[in-house]
């Protein structure tokens, strides 16, 4: 069979292999299968900028019009729904199956429901889900959001700026469990004195609504302590998982999403990338799962290359931001489970400060709030060695 | 080479100053990218390219000749 690579997903991963194997001169048969029917877009604004409406949709669109049509055969607003790596096919759930030599696999995460009436509740994954959503933030609604995460606090600090009355449901000690007590409760801090209601160590145990649709009226969002709010929305942010569901049974490691080798190799013939993938890090030492935008850029081009004979590894210093409202956080490297924040260079009078994340002695990663330059000088003394070459891919 | 940078959707992440640090800054509060300048000569030319190419928000455009 002539050469034909197929890749399952076409957001920020799958769109960039694609880009990148032209780039490097593949000419053979490219197909691309995505779930929804826009042009490949950007998903970190949805929950900021886009839902604050300070961006048009247009402004997301990750390729020009019409680039990804000339670049390959485009399956839009399908589904995968069984693979096959002995035959290599995929089917999809139209019934259409789809013959190839390689599989890239980009399906990225679903978000989770919540318990007790899913339905009632509304999500924020898509360019849709956004639109929806937005259109139901005016000023005075009153918004539960289940889950403190970045995708939560982020969200939250978008509602207050349009005026709705936010409550914000974390299940940990304080909102961004994943940075840690001293910048999570910060975090907390500035929400609440914001205007929002940060309850935590609570979880939302059921919603109850007369309505079956997601965001058709009033619901009531129980808690795992008894107490009911009262709400016009309530947004589930509670975490996501990869989405696998239809490569169950192939053989491959599903564990964590798709486990791939630092090259992104799951099997032969078989590579994934971007937030269903978890790759082995060597400077790391195991293997990550991370739903960051520039790892999933990363991760593409190195399976671009793979698949052209290359033989790369990735090794770069993971880097990922989020905006809290008027607060910028960013964060290189990855701050462990375990590890010890210890702030340093504060600078009250402008709200800013570093930070770095030390385990077993050694510095995991840096952060730096309302400090992005501080945070890059930290990166280099810090984390990796001399510019650019710490973000080259090294040779296997 | 003619560059550009969409500050409006500018992240901050600064990647680009890290692959091509003689013609990218950031602004010091927000992050914002900066051109240090718009058309680059010789070896920085690809440093920019390979920028706009990793830019997580792709905010940087390389146009012309």
């Amino acid at each position: 069979m002539k050469r034909h690579i197929l890749v399952v997903g076409a957001s920020a991963a799958g769109t960039a292999v694609v880009q990148h194997l032209r780039r490097l001169g593949y000419d053979g048969a490219l197909t691309l299968v995505g779930a929804e029917h826009h042009p490949p877009y950007d998903r970190p604004p949805l929950s900021k900028r886009f839902l604050a409406g300070e961006l048009r949709p247009e402004q997301l669109w990750l390729t020009g019009a019409g680039d990804l049509d000339r670049l390959a055969t485009v399956h839009r607003g399908r589904r995968a729904v069984a693979a096959d790596l002995a035959a290599r096919t995929v089917t999809l759930d139209d019934g259409t199956v789809l013959d190839h030599t390689d599989l890239v696999v980009a399906t990225g995460v679903t978000p989770s429901a919540l318990p007790g009436r899913p339905g009632a509740a509304v999500t924020l994954k898509t360019l849709d889900d956004a639109r929806a959503f937005a259109a139901r933030l005016t000023a005075g609604r009153r918004l539960v959001i289940a889950g403190g995460g970045f995708l939560g606090t982020e969200t939250a600090w978008t509602a207050l700026a349009l005026g709705c009355e936010v409550t914000l449901v974390a299940r940990a000690a304080h909102p961004l469990p994943a940075l840690g007590g001293h910048v999570g409760a910060l975090v907390g801090e500035r929400l609440r004195a914001a205007g929002a209601t940060v309850l935590t160590g609570r979880a939302v145990s059921a919603v109850h609504a007369r309505h079956t649709g997601p965001g058709e009226g009033p619901v009531t969002v129980e808690l795992d302590d008894g107490t009911r709010l009262p709400a016009d929305t309530v947004l589930s942010a509670i975490g996501s998982a990869p989405a696998t569901d239809w490569l169950a049974g192939t053989g491959l490691d599903l564990t964590d999403g798709v486990r791939c080798d630092a090259g992104g190799a799951a099997a032969p013939g078989v590579h994934a990338c971007g937030d269903v993938a978890s790759w082995y890090l060597p400077r790391h030492g195991g293997r990550l799962r991370l739903e960051h935008r520039m790892h999933a850029g990363e991760q593409a081009r190195v399976v671009a290359a793979n698949l052209l004979g290359d033989a790369q590894v990735l090794d770069s210093v993971p880097f990922f931001w989020t905006d809290q409202g008027p607060h910028k956080i960013v964060v290189h490297g990855v701050p462990a489970p375990g590890a010890r924040f210890a702030p340093h260079d504060p600078d009250p009078g402008r709200d800013r400060f570093t930070g770095v994340y030390r385990k077993d002695g050694r510095v995991t990663a840096v952060l730096a709030w309302n400090a992005p330059k501080d945070a890059l000088r930290l990166r280099r003394e810090l984390l990796a060695g001399p510019d650019p070459a710490d973000r080259v891919p090294a040779r296997r | 080479m003619k560059l550009t940078i969409e500050e409006d959707k500018c992240v901050g992440a600064g990647q680009c100053v890290l692959v091509a640090p003689e013609v990218f800054d950031q602004r010091d509060e927000d992050g914002v990218a900066v051109l240090l300048t718009e058309e680059p000569a010789g070896p920085d030319r690809e440093a920019a390219a390979e920028a706009a190419r990793i830019c997580p928000a792709a905010a940087i455009t390389v146009g012309g000749r």
